[in-house]
């Protein structure tokens, strides 16, 4: 094997270990030794369980030598946002208030993901209660851009992005609720699906706002996004919200190139606050997806300020409802930041949620008839802007906290609302920030993952934007 | 605006709300909330609520690709 461990896909070190090129033990024995540099470099753990992962790694070799069938992510060492239940371990979900909480429940995804044979690294640094764009963190300290630790990570799933850019752990789970999972990719220049609204199941999620919040994974590549996709995808009992569908084989299709199809580019609404840099960043991989064979069209989208407003006032109030009783009792527990994020929730009236939910199936409508008529997916920036650093973005519960958020999360706050998935892949660097990452965005209809991993599966057969990692 | 801010906290009875609410916070919060409530009042304009709102689960599987 000439490449360093570390450097492999996770598709790639899964077929390592399939073919016993490499065993798992010296996979998760490199992923913990890596972690244990890099933690004091971007602190993208909250806990490692470099012990735990070790026995399980074992066992799966020794379950591999007796022949057993192996799972498609067999003795590979993935860790996850540290808000997925498993019973009987502490979930901290980033907070002061559950930096003891033991549930008494495991997360389905996670289920799902050991049951394919994956290894628990460890949980992983996020805004406290997944509240929170840039990866500020007060009780366990920010978590740091393994490109440039004095940038942003993105956030709420900080770790995730930073672990998986950092080449410590092969995937990583995180949630969207806003741009949860598609920021932190930006940032760091990795893969990040923020899926349909129940396409995976949220059984054992800590949740944010319960009717958007979405479970998806961020990786080095599309193809390692397939794949996690596809064990973590489809019903669940435990999960009655959870879609009744077929999960696609998202692998079998990635090849299937993009030759007619058609890419809307918007007129309207997600450029309006981009940068130069960005826009010229964005033709840049327009123009290679139309090289690849696809159609670009110019589309308008409807009202993105109305839905994005929509989604905010869902937010604050199902956010309100699930902290009600923290912030009545421990309210200094909370970073001022994230407490403030929810207390609007407490002050709405139950008619302004009510006709916000009554407004969501006509505006998915809306946008799905508006765009989706015309074209097959939508390309726009993953932020408008090159990614901010930690200082600037410090902004706590000041005036600027709104602004701040709202700016960051221009191009993604809608999609959860309007329940559509959305695909962010890493597309280059700006130059204004001394050379951080950057990605488009591709939005599709419901349930369209597969046609957006084989979009963005065929863009990286033509680029290398991430096949690059950050010199740690 | 702090006070109007106290007494409505008082009326929905939760006892202590984030410590003290100075007068730039609940300013602040003020302001968050009118947007709110004005965006939702601009959304509800032209779309009068349904007597029987289509199911927002159903209306995604409508409008996936068959």
């Amino acid at each position: 094997m000439t490449s360093a461990l570390h450097e492999l896909s996770l598709v790639e070190v899964a077929e390592a270990i399939r073919s016993k090129q490499v065993s798992s033990t010296e996979v998760t024995q490199a992923a913990i030794d890596r972690a244990e540099k890099l933690q004091p470099v971007i602190n993208c753990f909250i806990s490692l369980e470099a012990e735990e992962a070790l026995i399980a790694a074992k066992e799966a070799d020794a379950r591999q030598a007796q022949g057993e069938t192996l799972g498609p992510l067999h003795g590979v060492p993935l860790a996850h946002k540290d808000m997925y239940f498993r019973a009987g371990k502490v979930t901290t979900c980033g907070s002061k208030i559950r930096k003891d909480f033991v549930p008494d429940t495991s997360s389905t995804a996670l289920r799902k993901l050991h049951a394919a044979g994956a290894i628990y690294l460890g949980g992983l640094n996020m805004a406290e209660f997944a509240t929170g764009p840039t990866g500020h963190n007060e009780h366990w300290g920010d978590c740091c851009n393994p490109w440039n630790p004095d940038y942003i990570t993105g956030g709420s799933s900080s770790g995730s992005g930073a672990s998986v850019a950092g080449r410590v752990v092969y995937g990583a789970l995180g949630s969207d609720t806003g741009g949860s999972i598609r920021l932190p990719a930006t940032a760091n220049g990795v893969v990040g699906l923020k899926t349909t609204a129940n396409l995976v199941s949220r059984h054992g999620l800590m949740p944010v706002s319960f009717t958007m919040d979405t479970v998806g994974p961020l990786t080095r590549t599309v193809a390692d996004c397939a794949r996690i996709t596809g064990v973590i995808a489809g019903r669940d009992e435990n999960d009655p919200t959870s879609a009744d569908r077929p999960v696609p084989d998202y692998e079998a299709t990635l090849g299937d190139g993009i030759k007619g199809l058609k890419i809307g580019v918007p007129r309207n609404y997600y450029y309006d606050i981009a940068t130069d840099e960005i826009r010229a960043l964005m033709d840049d991989s327009l123009s290679v997806l139309r090289d690849l064979g696809a159609e670009l069209v110019q589309v308008d989208v409807p009202d993105m300020a109305r839905i994005t407003h929509l989604s905010n006032v869902t937010f604050v109030c199902e956010a309100a409802a699930v902290h009600e009783p923290w912030m009545r009792e421990r309210p200094d527990d909370y970073q001022e930041q994230v407490r403030s994020r929810y207390e609007p929730g407490l002050h709405m009236p139950a008619t302004a949620y009510i006709q916000a939910l009554d407004a969501r199936p006509r505006a998915l409508k809306s946008f799905v008839d508006q765009v989706f008529s015309k074209v097959d997916l939508l390309h726009t920036p993953g932020v408008p802007f090159a990614i901010p650093s930690r200082a600037e973005t410090n902004v706590a519960a000041s005036s600027q906290m709104p602004t701040m958020v709202a700016t960051i999360s221009w191009c993604t706050r809608a999609t959860n609302y309007l329940g559509l998935p959305a695909l962010c892949v890493p597309c280059g660097f700006t130059d204004s920030n001394g050379g951080m990452p950057t990605s488009f965005q591709l939005t599709g209809r419901p349930f369209a993952e597969a046609a957006l991993m084989t979009a963005g599966h065929a863009y990286q057969s033509a680029t290398d934007w991430h096949k690059q990692a950050p010199n740690l | 605006m702090e006070k109007e801010f106290k007494a409505l906290i008082e009326a929905h009875g939760v006892a202590r709300f984030g410590g003290t609410l100075d007068g730039d916070r609940a300013a602040e919060l003020g302001r968050t909330v009118e947007t709110l409530l004005d965006a939702t009042n601009a959304a509800a304009n032209g779309l009068p609520l349904e007597a029987e709102p289509a199911n927002f689960v159903n209306m995604l599987n409508s409008l996936a690709d068959k």
